[in-house]
């Protein structure tokens, strides 16, 4: 048999390691139909079961705020799933059982996770699990997903609760007017087949203003009356505020029946506080953060170049090999020169540089993962402000490290729309990991030695170019007040290894699916144009690629390199900028570095990483900005960048040739 | 009450109870998924004096910015 169940749970409730330590690598990434909210899902087998897990979007209440959190909430009341497993934070009950009880209202079938029960312990309290589950008639289990303690009996215990056929029974007592106004006014409600929930349920939350099933004129009339009523009686205008209030009061009353705090609350001082004393203080927080990823961009490289040297030879030792091989059987040049220059020229300049690519993902991930990424929001805040962005602007500025793409998508979780906009304006300037190879190629070969500075001082380039953009769009689309900052801070813990791996194979292996399909073919497009027409000199001036280079080329000769291969080159970055590299790869073939070398100087080259930098996104980022944004805002960051990072590669060219003359 | 000031002029390692929040409806639902009720014990990890802070609620730590932590007023525990 097949089954369906959803994991629900507050953000950092570790809602993705419980997910990932289920489905293990068995998880696939796509889409919520309609919206670009990520969609991890996932199974894993059981006998003959196959359990199919989806992991929603991380969510606070059933009454949502946010894209991701009405995603969430329309899947649980859904009957799309055989069971829903609430994930609770057992470290922070309060927050996580008020969304367990509006579950739970909602008559939904649910089996609860309590994880993190080694914070329990650490905070020195006791949970009585035993009259938890009496009270609320569930059933629960204990876990530290992060050391895999209880995941192996949660997979069992799925399947049994999917077997046990439970009504969910569980209300919270309102006063007695209350409870009779709603037993009137359910009877002018039908639930629909596709929805799984009870009608009292429905009725409380339209108390609450959410009008799930859109009831039709008639019975919005109705149930307007009963809400009437009901206002009336409490006397008051916000009665979401009071069944919000409730619950919480309910929860409140729950916790001190079921938890038992051994320590005073005075002796809770646990190591992370100490580390946040002075990781946020406000004088070292910016410091420590510049420093922090200034290592982490040292390892990428230390680490990871001698690597990519190793791949590097590879290919060279493979392409004589192939060289050789064809030549002995006698085979045309031109089929040589495919699969030579083309392929193994255009796609290896790119693998080469995957070992600097999953290096920068494992950081970026390991900075999730030990909770620092959520300080930085934080830490940034009053700096942000400056340049009109919010503090939230700065994690999907980080994640702009690694993509864009999602990059733009992870900015919902800034809850202002004009807030939300301005931050994808400026996303594309955070240089991605597809950008990294440019400058990884031209600083090994210009600045060997301190490729790590020259890399991290175009990375701290984006950033600034981010924020002066960021304060220009400020003045002139938004001038309205900046959202303000609150962000839940999980405790700082050792990253969970595991949830990094996955996130950092799964990454790796788009971006080698990415060289074996698009820019594979980019590749030979490339090839083919470069030697064509025929009886040409391959990638000479004449053939095709190098006419519609020259006709490009002089509007690039004040930015210092004005010939043709560098045109070519940033017209296929247009499509990805790894082609920007792999496309020289094609052109120039084995003598890459060499012909860098004589075509570019130390100063022409550093315009040309600015370029790369600033110059229009890539089309996949194009595309995402005019799904989240609109196309008015895509056609505004095709513009400005084009225009801008021209500026800026021809502003740093000719002064820095001004300078090398004067002194 | 005349004791009550912003939580924004709380010290770091000090105790305090939230007395009133001075702010909208948008503001008073982000401080209430928080958890962060009239009544709430809470204390001072970090920042403050005008910056953001971090407060610890229970086994919780959470960041308010600047401009939301002048519109909580807080009292001593």
């Amino acid at each position: 048999m097949n089954y369906t169940v959803a994991i629900a749970g507050n953000p950092n409730s570790g809602k993705s390691t419980i997910f990932n330590a289920l489905t293990g690598l068995h998880q696939h990434i796509g889409n919520w139909s309609g919206v670009t909210v990520e969609k991890k899902y996932g199974e894993y087998k059981i006998g003959e079961h196959i359990i199919n897990i989806v992991d929603l979007p991380g969510t606070y209440s059933l009454n949502p705020k946010s894209i991701d959190e009405r995603i969430a909430r329309d899947f649980i009341i859904s009957k799309k799933s055989d069971l829903v497993v609430v994930v609770v934070n057992a470290s922070d009950l309060e927050k996580s059982l008020t969304l367990l009880i509006d579950i739970l209202e909602a008559g939904i079938k649910t089996l609860v996770v309590f994880n993190m029960m080694d914070m329990v312990k650490i905070q020195g309290k006791t949970i009585d699990i035993r009259t938890l589950e009496k009270i609320l008639n569930i059933r629960i289990l204990k876990t530290v997903a992060h050391k895999k303690i209880g995941t192996d009996r949660l997979k069992l215990s799925i399947l049994q609760e999917i077997k046990t056929p439970t009504q969910q029974r569980f209300k919270i007592q309102y006063k007695e007017r209350i409870e009779t106004t709603i037993k009137k006014a359910i009877k002018y409600i039908t639930v629909p087949e596709n929805i799984g929930v009870n009608k009292r349920w429905i009725f409380l939350k339209f108390l609450e203003g959410e009008n799930i099933l859109n009831f039709s004129e008639e019975t919005l009339k109705r149930l307007n009356e009963y809400k009437k009523i009901i206002s009336d009686f409490l006397h008051s205008q916000n009665l979401e505020l009071y069944f919000v209030e409730k619950r919480y009061a309910y929860v409140e009353g729950l916790i001190k029946e079921t938890v038992k705090n051994e320590l005073p609350l005075e002796k809770r001082i646990f190591i992370s506080d100490r580390i946040d004393r002075i990781v946020t203080n406000k004088f070292l927080g910016i410091p420590i953060f510049i420093l922090v990823m200034g290592a982490m961009f040292y390892l990428v490289f230390t680490i990871g170049t001698p690597l990519s040297n190793l791949i590097e030879s590879f290919f060279e030792w493979i392409s004589v090999i192939i060289k050789t091989f064809l030549t002995g059987l006698n085979i045309s040049s031109i089929i040589i020169s495919f699969i030579v220059d083309g392929i193994i020229g255009g796609v290896g300049s790119i693998i080469v540089f995957l070992p600097n690519i999953a290096l920068l993902f494992l950081g970026i991930g390991i900075l999730e993962s030990s909770g620092y990424m959520a300080r930085a929001a934080f830490i940034m805040d009053k700096f942000m402000h400056i340049f009109g962005l919010h503090g939230k602007s700065f994690i999907p500025m980080i994640m702009g490290f690694g993509c864009t793409v999602p990059a733009i998508m992870s900015a919902r979780t800034l809850d202002s729309e004009k807030d939300r906009i301005l931050t994808i304006l400026v996303l594309p300037l955070m240089s991605c990991s597809a950008r990294l190879p440019i400058y990884v190629l031209f600083a090994s070969i210009f600045f060997p030695h301190k490729e790590a500075f020259v890399v991290l001082s175009l990375y701290f380039l984006g950033i600034i170019i981010a924020m002066i953009v960021a304060r220009i769009f400020k003045n002139i689309f938004f001038k309205a007040k900046i959202a303000p900052l609150i962000v839940e801070l999980p405790p700082y813990r050792m990253p969970v290894w595991k949830d990094i791996f996955i996130s950092v194979w799964i990454k790796s292996k788009l971006f080698i699916k990415k060289a074996g399909t698009v820019i594979l073919l980019a590749a030979v497009i490339m090839w083919v144009l470069a030697s064509l027409p025929p009886g040409v000199e391959y990638a000479s001036r004449e053939s095709f690629i190098g006419k519609i280079g020259s006709f490009f080329a002089p509007v690039l000769k004040l930015s210092g390199f004005g010939f043709y291969e560098a045109a070519v080159a940033l017209i296929m970055g247009f499509m990805a900028k790894e082609l920007v590299v792999s496309s020289l790869g094609t052109l120039f073939g084995t003598t890459l570095r060499s012909s860098i070398q004589t075509l570019f100087t130390p100063i022409s080259a550093y315009a040309f990483m600015i370029m790369s930098l600033v110059y229009v996104p890539c089309i996949a980022t194009i595309a995402t900005i005019k799904q989240e944004a609109g196309w008015k805002w895509s056609v505004i960051v095709i513009l400005y960048s084009i225009i801008l990072g021209w500026i800026l590669a021809t502003i740093f060219y000719q002064t820095s040739l001004l300078i090398k003359t004067i002194f | 009450m005349n004791n009550t000031f912003p939580l924004l002029k709380a010290r770091i390692g000090s105790q305090v109870i939230i007395d009133e929040l001075k702010g909208g409806p948008g503001f008073y639902r982000r401080l209430i998924d928080m958890g962060l009720l009239p009544g709430t014990n809470i204390e001072i990890i970090s920042g403050g004096t005008n910056g953001p802070i971090i407060i610890a609620k229970d086994g919780i730590r959470i960041g308010i910015g600047a401009r939301m932590a002048a519109k909580i007023f807080v009292r001593p525990a």
